[in-house]
């Protein structure tokens, strides 16, 4: 009697753990149930009213053969959408699109060139060419002479990561002059696999030199179709080759007297970055909202003021600061300053700065932009006279007018490098971007150099195809 | 004086180890949109900071990056971005330029929201420039759809639970919530939506596919002939042809797209301009995405009657 008495409690307690286990889920199944149900009932109604849609959008489908009075009736839909087209054509022409609503302006930011750029492709590398045009008018006065047309150059970019921790980019410049690599940079982006801190970036190989803020931008991207007279005389061809062919030693002043010389304007080369081969070490400091980066780069480089040749690179050190304005400004400070050796074997020390402000409003983003950018350089390149103090500057602006204009000013000055002649230019330069892989340039400008002053007009078009990344900051 | 100082060494180390659990930070996530931002938050909880680095107000096709930018990603446990190609003209480079291994691409921070959505307009054949400013993978607008939103938060939540595997429950709990939000949302907005069923609209951008595609109304044109180019008078008058044509009455344009285009077309075809942040918190009252939804379709319900 006892065990059965034992057996009852057991079921019965059994029962209620069961009962109670399984009696709330119940309420929550059914709840969860329901609301199943409602969604499948709307949707059972969503379902018919898409049936009812397709079935009247097959019998739209089978329309009669045109009739004359359908016929008379397209006929007149062309003449409209003709006359229509007229309208708005003389309409678009009236004034540029600009956001009617015009906000109380934070401005922009700056940032990333971006031509081409934007696709991806599995394991091969990112290729692009970008062809460059340009057709001159050179003389006394504006349109004075025709000096020929030229296929400037055209550059292939090869880029892609080579393993997680680094990535390849070289650029190759094609011209009439052949075929050089202009750049060819291994980034190791993530140093940790050397045991070395993470902030920190190396580049090796054929690079542009960490020297001001424009020289990072490869000549065809830039917003004027020549580069400024400080980069040309002082990083262009070495001997200041023209593109005719007709040499012209900068460096023969080797005096330093600083006496203007002849040289006539169109014997200076259009144009000039510094390059060199070797490393450049890259610390990244972030601080609050802003970021400082400074550069170390020993760098085997032949130019108008340091000539590897004489067997030590130049060391170039940057230092270089961004700060956020606002939410659409940005403003970029960076100290430059490098030593090394000149052609002449003396030692030759080259300090800069250079600011850019950048701006782009938040909404009207797409229609509206402006950057400001302002380098200056000094010099003391050695002589067998003492230091001859060659010094350059530039100032340029760029606003952009509309979803597809771009109005460009710029002004230069800059001594050569031995003080032999000096140069001031002024350009004003209107782009138009189609879209973001073409580009149509006109660009005037007024150089005197050498005390012989000469305008110049330039057509330029630039074609890009392919995957180009966009530029780094 | 030394048992005093052992005391103290003793109570030092205490109070360092009862802190110590209350210290530990945040995971630092950033999104590159606010909506990617509010999921995120919804997944993670309390157990994450997150930031979105686009205003809302920005075309996500022009975004300049600021230094912040950098600032941002460099700090990051998770970046989570739409994917595809839609930031591409400016997220990779900060990316690298952050220094940051774990949000490169394929890191064990990277989150790819995109990844299981079923896309919209893939392009089909050889993809040219011709075609403009085309996405090569896909729309990639795909987040305006409640079933996608589920599939966006699953990826967040996987990526959280790799760098944070032991909340990893909490994330698959608020993963179940926020499914069940979006599937009632869905009911609801269906019903709110009714009356957009088989309307057609004229757009400026290709942003509101999976929208209409959700919510049975047609784009049957854009003010842009291909995307990323601008409007020409040609497009623009086939285009007013066929609007009068197929009744169109509403034209849906985003607020950084400029208003001249559309009302010029507008006036020609008597349609109505309705402007539309596609984006969390860019108008009042839509800081979440369930308000954002509700707001986008009373603003499209309520320019279809009153065009009525």
């Amino acid at each position: 009697m006892a065990r059965w008495s034992v057996w009852a409690v057991c079921f019965l307690l059994a029962a209620s753990v069961w009962g109670q286990g399984n009696s709330e889920p119940t309420n929550s199944q059914e709840n969860e149930l329901q609301r199943l149900r409602d969604r499948v009932a709307a949707l059972e109604k969503l379902v018919q009213v898409l049936q009812a849609e397709l079935a009247a959008l097959k019998n739209n489908g089978a329309a009669p053969p045109l009739g004359t009075h359908l016929v008379a009736i397209k006929q007149q839909a062309d003449e409209e959408k003709q006359k229509l087209e007229e309208e708005l054509k003389r309409e678009l022409e009236q004034q540029p699109i600009s956001p009617s609503v015009p906000r109380p302006s934070p401005p922009p930011s700056y940032g990333a060139v971006v031509f081409g750029g934007g696709l991806w492709q599995a394991l091969n590398p990112d290729t692009s060419v970008i062809a460059n045009f340009r057709t001159a008018f050179r003389g006394k006065r504006p349109f004075a002479s025709f000096a020929g047309s030229e296929f400037s150059e055209a550059e292939l970019a090869f880029q892609a990561a080579t393993d997680p921790f680094s990535r390849l980019d070289t650029f190759i410049a094609v011209g009439p002059d052949g075929a050089e690599v202009e750049e060819a940079t291994l980034s190791v982006l993530d140093p940790t696999f050397l045991r070395l801190p993470r902030n920190l970036q190396i580049r090796l190989g054929l690079l542009r030199a960490p020297f001001g803020q424009l020289n990072n931008i490869h000549p065809p991207e830039q917003p004027f179709v020549d580069t400024p007279l400080v980069h040309r005389l002082w990083f262009g061809h070495k001997h200041g080759n023209n593109e005719n062919g007709n040499g012209h030693e900068h460096g023969d002043n080797e005096n330093g007297n600083g006496h203007e010389h002849e040289i006539r304007p169109e014997q200076i080369p259009t144009e000039g970055s510094f390059v060199g081969t070797g490393l450049s070490l890259n610390w990244m400091v972030p601080t609050g909202k802003h970021l400082t980066w400074l550069t170390v780069a020993p760098l085997n480089t032949h130019n108008s003021v340091f000539d590897a040749d004489t067997g030590r690179p130049a060391w170039l050190f940057r230092l270089r600061h961004m700060r956020e304005l606002s939410l659409t400004q940005s403003l970029n400070l960076g100290l430059n300053y490098a030593f090394g050796r000149n052609d002449l074997g003396k030692d030759t020390k080259l300090f800069g700065v250079d600011v850019t402000y950048r701006w782009r409003p938040l909404k009207e983003g797409l229609y509206r932009s402006l950057v400001w950018q302002t380098e200056a350089y000094w010099g003391w390149r050695g002589t067998d006279n003492g230091d001859v103090k060659p010094k350059g500057w530039f100032t340029m602006v760029e606003y952009q007018l509309s979803r597809t204009l771009f109005l460009g000013a710029r002004y230069d000055f800059a001594q050569a490098p031995d003080k032999s002649f000096s140069g001031r230019g002024f350009s004003l330069a209107i782009t138009l971007f189609p879209s973001e892989f073409s580009r149509y340039r006109l660009q005037w400008s007024r150089l005197k150099i050498g005390g012989r002053t000469v305008h110049e007009v330039w057509l330029q078009t630039t074609f890009s195809i392919g995957v180009h990344r966009p530029h780094p900051l | 004086m030394k048992r005093m100082l052992v005391w103290l060494i003793v109570a030092l180390v205490a109070l360092m180890l009862a802190i110590a659990p209350g210290a530990a930070r945040k995971l630092r996530v950033v999104a590159t949109t606010n909506d990617l931002k509010w999921a995120v938050e919804q997944i993670g909880g309390k157990n994450v900071e997150v930031v979105a680095l686009m205003h809302p107000l920005q075309n996500p096709h022009t975004v300049q990056p600021r230094p912040s930018f950098i600032v941002q990603l460099n700090r990051a446990d998770l970046l989570v971005r739409v994917g595809l190609d839609y930031e591409e003209t400016w997220l990779p480079p900060l990316v690298e330029e952050s220094r940051n291994p774990k949000i490169r691409r394929g890191g064990v921070g990277d989150v790819d929201a995109s990844i299981g959505i079923p896309l919209l307009e893939i392009p089909q054949g050889r993809v040219t420039r011709e075609q403009g400013e085309v996405h090569i993978f896909g729309n990639p607008h795909y987040w305006l759809d409640p079933e996608n939103m589920k599939i966006i938060a699953r990826n967040i939540a996987n990526g959280l639970r790799r760098i944070d595997p032991a909340n990893a429950d909490e994330y698959e709990r608020n993963l179940k919530r926020l499914e069940r939000l979006m599937d009632d949302l869905l009911d609801e907005t269906l019903k709110l939506a009714a009356p957009l069923r088989g309307e057609k609209f004229v757009a400026y951008h290709t942003t509101w596919s999976y929208l209409a595609n959700r919510y049975g109304f047609r784009i049957i044109g854009y003010l842009e002939p291909k995307p990323g180019i601008p409007p020409s008078a040609s497009h623009l008058a086939d285009l007013i042809v066929r609007m009068r044509q197929e009744k169109v009455k509403v034209i849906i344009k985003e607020p950084f797209y400029e208003n001249r285009i559309p009302n010029m077309v507008a006036q020609r075809t008597g349609a109505k301009v309705v402007e539309i942040c596609p984006t969390v918190g860019g108008e009042p009252d839509t800081e979440t995405y369930p308000k954002l939804l509700r707001r986008i379709l009373t603003k499209l319900v309520n320019a279809v009657q009153s065009e009525k």
